[in-house]
């Protein structure tokens, strides 16, 4: 038989790291991709329970791990939270198209992203820290519900000393929260960027996306330089099972990154517009 | 193309079942399906067609993907597809084959267990006599004469049959009963373009749809009709199932004597959580939106993405649907 | 057109007219055949019809029209099972207007790839208790013509229900046709809870179909919706009979017949005799 692209490859749970009350960061290994591209996904089994796409989180560098934030949903989602370090997960990628890397060279780059929406931008912001020269000025725009629901903590203070330029927002505030509190929509004037010449990616819940889009047109950002991340109900992730064909694409493989003019395109339901 | 007498149909039949696994339609139950047959005789070939299409032999309705062994590590593949013969199959089934292979052939994934089935089985079509009520294969150009999937084609004339050889694979089962064929003679030529155009000229006079128009679909979508039409809809998945293209699957893990197993099986797009995701949010939450969905999908969605129409006009699902939703309303209103 | 066709019309066109109804749910000729319409103006009524192809149990659509007021065309057993839904608290009487037809049975329908084009009357007529619905609004009696009058017969032959469940395909028409299955969460379709597979497992049709009987026993009206709208015959009314049968015989309760009369699992105590 041909390579049995349904079939996943048994990898190990090596840690387990609290991100937010209901999320958690899953780093795997071995990493048996050969590469993948920020921005791709990879179908996630938990044997006997069932799979589902998720964004990899990780730095395309990293060649021996791999990592997925992970909110608890549902069967599979609180299947894999109940998981534990040693635990065999199976894996099957990586799918999709990712960020426009290649677009990226030479141009200022502002992620947006909202909740768990960082996820696929993380691995996006360290692949560009990789190789900053080849970039213009990284700035990212953040924002979850509560501080206690902000993605990766830990990390901004590297990635800024990295050179990100990096603001944050919270919906609500709360205990000792400084920064600004609002929607992430009213922090996109803050970065300091050649708008028209800017890529922009963005990744959230679908009613942010909407909001995000229409702010970014208005504040000078260019459609021609705008993609979104975008979810769907996947069963296979290489283009058979139907559960994702939206208006002749599919999320996992003309997808989930979509251009601005791509997404215009989409049916209602799953455009953003 | 070439000519087959009566008799020399006969032990052709009788060859075959003899030496392969022959599927053929037989009478069961009030209707007409796809069986083994063990003997010639078996086979009822002046049929009309057979209730539910014979896509199961290539993707059934539920089959096992892999099985992992946690103590192993062992992963067991599927079997690989085995050796038959499908006889008989009408050519807008045999249009729906190769629709399929455009689908779930396309790289740069191809779905193995699909491939090994479509490899390992030859499929003989046999012309349409009498066109159904609910037929429209002429919309989509998938008979009633000849189809596109198929690796023989069979057209009863007088006197015996016209051979049309499709592929490699059809000439393989000639060349094993070569003698038994005859180059087709001047007048058994003309029968068969007699009977082709008095054919479709019968389905012609029933429906005739400009398909280049069904691309307006997505862009004039009526939803006022499709409400209109969607009100009637159960939601069961009759349509799908009884569709000889409908190939879109669900895939089940479960834990089975201490190894895990994951199965594909068909779902349907008409079910309500076919696009709910976990979290609850769903594309399509509306019976309207997955209504519209269907129909966008199979005339209009998987032209753009795959190449062939999703539809070769069986008429299964207007005849089957408890409620009586009919595609041939939705592409006279758009084609 | 016949003279219960005319009434028909004319009832609904009223209806509409005066706006006593938003919406009539009845039958209309397609293809052939007949099928479920929805008509909200009163110039449209002239599409409505009624005749033994009218197999379709239209109660089966009032749990998506809740809020409206809804005039609906009803043989006797889609009254019956108008019945059941009132008792389960699943319709609002005061919403719905009855458009009881008196009907002689109905043909079992004729479906792509028959090997006979002969049309019977379907086996479930032949067990009929009520030719008109218990509950009616207005009742429009059959033509002096009846369309099919045959004898009752019950088939007292055993089944061999094993290999009949194992033709099935799982395709959920049986439910989705029926009035009385109306669970936002079929507990046998698979998905919550996980009592069966969700993907078709042969060994499993048993404890499918078997658990359906079970919720339908007491309840079915023998309407044959589920019957006509299985693509692989199996005789599911002939099942929910035989248990109906059951609460017949020892409770003397047959569905369907009166709002007022309680399911017997509703109203049993224990070590009360009856």
């Amino acid at each position: 038989m041909g390579l049995n692209p349904y079939a996943p490859k048994p990898v190990r749970i090596i840690r387990i790291k609290d991100e937010t009350p209901d999320t958690k960061t899953f780093t795997l290994s071995p990493n048996l991709f050969e590469s993948f591209a920020p921005g791709q996904f990879a179908m996630l089994t938990v044997y006997g329970v069932g799979e589902a796409p998720f964004s990899i989180c990780s730095s395309p560098f990293d060649k021996d791990r791999l990592q997925f934030s992970i909110r608890r949903m549902g069967s599979v989602t609180s299947a894999i939270h109940e998981a534990s370090e040693g635990e065999e997960i199976g894996v099957r990628g990586p799918y999709g198209r990712g960020w426009p890397v290649k677009e990226m060279e030479g141009r200022s780059i502002l992620l947006v992203g909202g909740g768990i929406g960082l996820a696929p931008l993380r691995s996006l912001i360290l692949h560009l820290l990789e190789n900053k020269n080849n970039y213009g000025e990284i700035a990212v725009c953040y924002g979850a519900r509560s501080p206690s629901l902000l993605m990766y903590r830990d990390e901004f203070e590297e990635w800024i000393r990295r050179g990100v330029d990096l603001h944050l927002t919270v919906d609500v505030g709360e205990g000792d929260w400084k920064g600004n509190v609002g929607v992430v929509t009213t922090i996109l004037d803050k970065p300091k960027l050649n708008r028209a010449d800017t890529v922009v990616c963005t990744c959230g819940p679908p009613v942010m996306i909407r909001f995000v889009l229409k702010k970014l047109v208005e504040l000078g950002y260019s459609k021609e330089n705008i993609y979104a991340s975008l979810e769907s109900k996947m069963r296979c992730g290489v283009g058979k099972c139907g559960h994702c064909h939206f208006g002749g694409k599919h999320v996992c493989l003309d997808g989930p990154v979509f251009k601005y003019s791509e997404m215009l395109e989409l049916p209602r339901g799953i455009s953003p517009f | 193309m070439l000519f087959l007498s009566e008799d020399g149909f006969k032990r052709l039949l009788n060859g075959l079942v003899s030496s392969r696994n022959v599927i053929a339609p037989v009478e069961a139950n009030g209707y007409f399906d796809f069986k083994t047959i063990k003997h010639a005789g078996e086979a009822f070939l002046d049929y009309s067609n057979t209730r539910l299409p014979p896509k199961r032999f290539f993707l059934p309705q539920r089959e096992i993907v892999f099985k992992h062994d946690p103590k192993t590590g062992v992963l067991h593949e599927p079997a690989l597809g085995s050796e038959a013969v499908l006889l008989g199959v009408r050519p807008c089934d045999a249009s729906a084959l190769s629709v399929l292979d455009n689908i779930l052939l396309k790289p740069p994934n191809p779905d193995p267990l699909y491939e090994s089935r479509r490899r390992s089985i030859t499929v003989i079509s046999l012309s349409c006599a009498k066109p159904r009520e609910e037929c429209f294969c002429n919309v989509f150009e998938t008979g009633p004469v000849r189809g596109s999937g198929e690796d023989i084609t069979l057209t009863r004339i007088t006197g015996g049959l016209l051979v049309e050889v499709r592929s490699g694979r059809g000439q393989i089962l000639i060349d094993g009963f070569a003698s038994l064929f005859e180059e087709a003679g001047a007048q058994h030529l003309e029968e068969y373009e007699e009977l082709s155009r008095r054919l479709t000229k019968e389905m012609s006079s029933r429906i005739e749809i400009a398909r280049e128009r069904l691309v307006r679909l997505e862009e004039t979508l009526d939803e006022k009709f499709f409400q209109n039409e969607a009100q009637k809809c159960v939601e069961c998945s009759l349509c799908s199932f009884a569709c000889p293209v409908c190939y879109c699957f669900d895939t089940e893990d479960y834990l089975e004597k201490n190894v895990y197993v994951r199965a594909k099986g068909w779902d349907t797009c008409a079910s309500p959580v076919f696009t709910r995701m976990a979290s609850g949010l769903d594309p399509r939450p509306s019976k309207v939106d997955r209504f519209c969905h269907r129909f966008c999908h199979k005339l209009s969605r998987i032209p753009m993405a795959f190449n062939a129409y999703g539809c070769v006009g069986c008429g299964r699902c207007v005849s089957l649907c408890p409620a009586g939703v009919d595609i041939r309303e939705v592409l006279k209103r758009w084609g | 057109m016949s003279r219960a066709e005319e009434e028909l019309r004319s009832i609904a066109r009223r209806l509409l007219d005066r706006k006593e109804v938003e919406l009539i749910v009845g039958y209309e000729y397609h293809g052939g055949s007949v099928r479920p319409c929805f008509v909200s103006k009163p110039e449209e009524a002239g599409k409505l019809v009624w005749n033994a192809e009218c197999w379709f149990n239209l109660a089966r659509y009032l749990r998506g029209l809740r809020g409206l007021r809804i005039g609906i065309v009803a043989k006797g057993c889609d009254g019956r099972s108008i019945v059941e839904l009132i008792k389960e608290n699943q319709v609002d009487k005061g919403s719905i207007v009855v458009i009881a037809v008196e009907c002689t049975g109905v043909l079992k329908p004729y479906k792509y790839g028959s090997n006979s084009a002969e049309r019977r009357l379907a086996d479930y007529c032949r067990r009929c208790v009520s030719r008109v619905s218990p509950v009616a609004d207005y009742i429009v009696k059959q033509d002096g013509q009846a369309h099919l009058v045959e004898n009752p017969v019950n088939g007292k032959d055993a089944l061999d229900w094993l290999s009949l469940f194992r033709k099935c395909l799982k395709c959920m028409s049986c439910i989705k046709a029926c009035p009385l299955c109306y669970c936002t969460e079929c507990s046998i379709e698979g998905f919550k809870p996980d009592l069966v597979h969700r993907l078709r497992v042969p060994q499993e049709l048993f404890t499918f179909h078997l658990t359906r009987a079970l919720h339908m026993a007491g309840r079915c009206v023998e309407c044959g919706a589920c019957e006509s709208a299985c693509p692989v015959e199996i005789p599911l009314t002939r099942l929910y009979h035989e248990l109906n049968e059951w609460f017949r015989e020892n409770y003397g309760y047959v569905p369907g017949v009166s709002v007022k009369e309680a399911p017997p699992p509703l109203v049993f105590k224990e070590g009360v005799e009856d």
